[in-house]
């Protein structure tokens, strides 16, 4: 039995098989989450705090499905579009949605050496250079060949990839500490920052043969080559660029939008009485 | 026979029409010929599969300087195959290369059409 999903070389099977690592994993994020949120009852409005409960939910269902049974294996040993999608539901989808589930404040809740270190690592700049070096890092066909092929190398692998992920979204998200990025800055910032991972998307669509040895020489699923895999996966990973792009400059020019009518609203002179 | 397969049908017909790819089974009792055909099926119809007794796979395997097949009994029933998984490269009754296990398709397409350049009469790579 795994307690992490790698890459075994052994024919694929829709037999389900448990993978431990991930399921404690997904609990201790739900309990986490639970604590987090017990600890906060009634510091924001109820219709945030469903939103917010929506958001942690979903995020770590997203987390669960992406690594457990089918997906996990499948991506991890057999084919290379499924670890794409792996790494765009990890670092672009999740990470917003655990990060948004956060309460309000609860960066100051932390004890004030642990949210000192996040101040500092989690400025618009290291995020951003950290989360593009992760994208480089771990597309480097040695390094896939190398750590796909264990439960360790794997676990690292996925983690780095949801790490880099949560410290990309932070200064979007939750813009702490204060003052952060301006509006214009967030678009850019957001932009810039998938413009790696887009990139490696169209190289990997245009590549004609398989680059990683890992997936060239996976037992065969029926009907699946290497090289169209690839190449699906290279689609697939700019097109969900596209996609988590367009929604994330959506709902930043919405954001940037409200504060500039807060702010004329704050400027308006106030009327006699 | 699946990468082998996916760089014949990237090639132009000038080279992958001169490749003629011979699979030999090395596992003859269990690999019936319409077994063995379905099997081929999935990856080229174009693609020829060879049976024969063990002893007469092994003396060849031998000629070749590969290591013989040996099928070992499970503990927990059926057998194991031991085989080489070589792809040798034939031009004209001469061997030119044997590739191992491993090999990828960028080598492929990188070798093909330079056996096929190597043929009397081959188009140039």
């Amino acid at each position: 039995m795994q307690w992490w999903c790698s890459a075994r070389g052994i024919p694929w099977s829709w037999t389900w098989q448990p993978y431990v690592g991930v399921w404690l994993l997904v609990i201790a994020l739900g309990v986490a989450y639970y604590r987090w949120h017990r600890r906060t009852s009634g510091a924001e409005a109820s219709s945030i705090r469903r939103w917010r409960i929506a958001a942690t939910c979903a995020g770590i269902a997203t987390v669960w499905v992406t690594l457990d049974w089918p997906v996990g294996p499948l991506g991890a040993g057999y084919l290379v579009s499924v670890h794409m999608v792996q790494f765009m539901a990890l670092a672009f989808v999740a990470p917003p949605l655990l990060l948004f589930g956060l309460p309000a404040g609860w960066e100051t809740s932390l004890p004030s050496r642990i949210a000192g270190s996040l101040a500092k690592g989690l400025r618009p700049l290291p995020a951003w250079i950290g989360f593009n070096a992760v994208v480089v890092i771990t597309q480097l066909p040695p390094v896939v060949d190398t750590l796909m092929a264990s439960q360790v190398g794997s676990f690292v692998f996925d983690l780095s990839w949801l790490a880099a992920g949560l410290a990309f979204w932070w200064p979007l998200v939750r813009r702490w500490p204060p003052p952060g990025l301006s509006a214009p800055l967030r678009l850019v910032y957001l932009l810039g920052g998938m413009m790696a991972h887009m990139a490696s998307g169209l190289v990997f669509a245009q590549v004609p043969f398989p680059l990683y040895r890992i997936y060239e020489f996976a037992p065969p699923i029926p009907g699946v080559n290497p090289a169209d895999d690839q190449f699906q996966g290279g689609g697939l990973m700019t097109l969900g660029d596209v996609l988590v792009g367009m929604v994330g400059v959506a709902l930043l020019l919405a954001a940037w939008r409200r504060e500039e009518s807060a702010r004329e609203a704050a400027q308006q002179p106030t009327p006699p009485h | 026979m699946a990468n082998l397969a996916a760089v014949l049908h990237s090639m132009p017909s000038s080279v992958s029409g001169r490749v003629k790819v011979v699979f030999v089974t090395v596992d003859p009792a269990r690999d019936t010929r319409a077994r063995l055909r379905q099997w081929l099926d999935t990856f080229e119809p174009a693609f020829v599969g060879l049976r024969a007794s063990l002893d007469s796979v092994n003396q060849v395997q031998e000629s070749l300087n590969l290591p013989a097949t040996t099928i070992d009994s499970l503990p927990q029933g059926g057998y194991a195959v031991g085989h080489s998984a070589a792809v040798i490269a034939v031009v004209k009754d001469s061997v030119r290369v044997l590739y191992p296990f491993g090999t990828r398709q960028e080598d492929w397409a990188h070798d093909l059409p330079l056996l096929v350049a190597s043929i009397p009469g081959g188009s140039s790579p």
